[in-house]
């Protein structure tokens, strides 16, 4: 045994938000049966209000015994994943990991940039498996990308990038989450849906009635 | 979607000169710039493909927040066009005269809203506080084409990166303008120069997911001599910053 055991036993950098510790220790009150994880973004117009995390504490009856917000941080929620908090609703954790996709294809993005990877995006999920639930096709029915000359190593690394985005996000619906495999799949297209929706302004401009 | 309306990046500019000179250096480089209709909004200009973003460009009226400015406009034609990012094009005052040039580029890493500060009293006198006037930093993945394209050299002009002071004001002060440059808080970036359309742009994306850039010729220094050398460097500083513009999109077609 060294003396730096708590480095490498411990907990990684995921578990370093004050609120997440806070909540940890609050769900091992003796009171409180389950914790629930509800993401808050209403829309406002065209845009979003700013995100908010609600931890709901819940007694053994289903009742909210205690309620705490928090601005959304990925790190926090990356945590409560981690943890095993799931969402409140489907439709939640669907809008929780629609965020989280966002931080997740962040890196591709600034690798390739808005409109490269936009293209590769597209073209990489209309030929994935997620074409076949109707949310995810029906929104990329509304989105056009710049088309793509041929397939080069910038379109694999992009196009990889891309995958493991999503795949990190499969594993933490069955791994960290518990989440059956059909409603994890289910999840997974509907947060793609929603965020292709939103990067591509698709329910806007319905909204705007440019869409047929 | 109408196939011309949909677009990776809108080019914002908001003057006839700015217009000009983006129209010139399209046409340099064989990038088309056709004037379109829509029945929902009167124009926007379609540049089809430069690199790997399909571009449009949209005229807004000046500064950020008059009817039709660069707030109400980012807003929708985001929206309309499907556009993930907005560039920011025209003219923009110097902060370092002893260095920069009329002509010079200035780029946002980060821009600061130097109208939120807070007013006190004391005594008979007026006080202004400008810590919260905070930066909100610029789209990253633009940024770094921009540095990129910085780092390329071999343009008649130098690129500085760096903060940039955005507000309403009409500055024709040096002493104004230098309070604003040392009484804004330090946060990291140098500030390189100021304009008046940025910070309407912050109302399109939240501030962690910014989707916009600053990208604009130096006019003027904002001092007393303002509107004499603007008559003069006002083709210089706009041409120089579309030119700019056009060869880091250019630039990033991928291999």
């Amino acid at each position: 045994m060294s003396g730096l055991d708590e480095y490498f036993n411990g907990d990684g950098d995921w578990a370093g938000h004050p609120k997440l510790r806070f909540w940890a220790n609050y769900r091992q009150r003796p009171e409180v049966e389950k914790a629930g994880f509800e993401v808050r973004r209403p829309r406002q117009g065209l845009t979003f209000r700013p995100a908010k995390i609600n931890m709901h504490f819940y007694d053994c009856a289903g009742e909210d015994v205690y309620c705490d917000s928090e601005d959304w941080d990925d790190d926090l929620n990356t945590g409560l994943v981690r943890l095993g908090i799931k969402a409140i609703t489907p439709e939640n954790e669907e809008e929780r990991f629609a965020l989280a996709l966002r931080t997740a294809f962040g890196k591709p993005v600034y690798r390739f940039g808005e409109g490269y990877f936009n293209s590769v995006l597209i073209t990489h999920l209309r030929e994935s498996p997620f074409v076949g639930y109707p949310a995810v096709a029906e929104v990329l029915r509304q989105v056009t990308v710049a088309p793509l000359e041929s397939r080069t190593h910038s379109f694999s690394d992009c196009s990889d990038m891309i995958d493991l985005a999503i795949r990190g996000r499969a594993h933490e619906l069955v791994r960290d989450l518990h989440y059956e495999r059909t409603q994890a799949e289910e999840i997974l297209a509907g947060a793609l849906a929603r965020y292709v929706d939103e990067r591509f302004s698709v329910t806007n401009r319905r909204s705007l009635g440019l869409l047929a | 979607m109408d196939a011309e309306l949909a677009c990776d990046i809108l080019l914002f500019f908001a003057t006839t000169s700015e217009r000009d000179a983006l129209q010139g250096a399209a046409k340099q480089r064989g990038i088309p710039f056709h004037r379109k209709s829509h029945p929902t909004f009167d124009r926007f200009y379609w540049m089809d493909q430069i690199g790997d973003n399909r571009v449009n460009a949209v005229r807004t009226e000046m500064g950020p927040l008059s009817f039709g400015g660069s707030a109400s406009q980012a807003i929708f034609f985001k929206s309309a066009t499907g556009a993930t990012a907005i560039i920011q094009l025209g003219m923009a005052f110097g902060v370092i005269p002893e260095r920069q040039q009329p002509g010079d580029v200035l780029v946002s890493s980060s821009i600061i809203p130097y109208d939120r500060r807070d007013i006190g009293t004391v005594g008979e006198r007026y006080i202004v506080d400008y810590s919260p006037a905070r930066r909100h930093g610029a789209m990253p993945s633009l940024l770094r084409v921009f540095q990129e394209e910085g780092d390329r050299g071999g343009h008649p002009y130098r690129v500085y990166i760096g903060a940039m002071l955005s507000g309403g004001a009409r500055i024709h002060s040096r002493h104004f303008r230098d309070e604003l440059v040392s009484l804004v808080p330090a946060e990291g970036d140098e500030i390189v120069g100021g304009e008046m359309e940025g910070v309407g742009l912050l109302s399109v994306s939240p501030a962690n997911e910014p989707a916009w850039i600053i990208v604009k010729g130096i006019s003027d220094f904002a001092d007393e001599n303002r509107e004499a050398m603007i008559v003069e460097s006002r083709p210089i500083a706009c041409r120089n910053a579309a030119d700019f513009v056009l060869r880091a999109l250019l630039n990033t077609g991928q291999t």
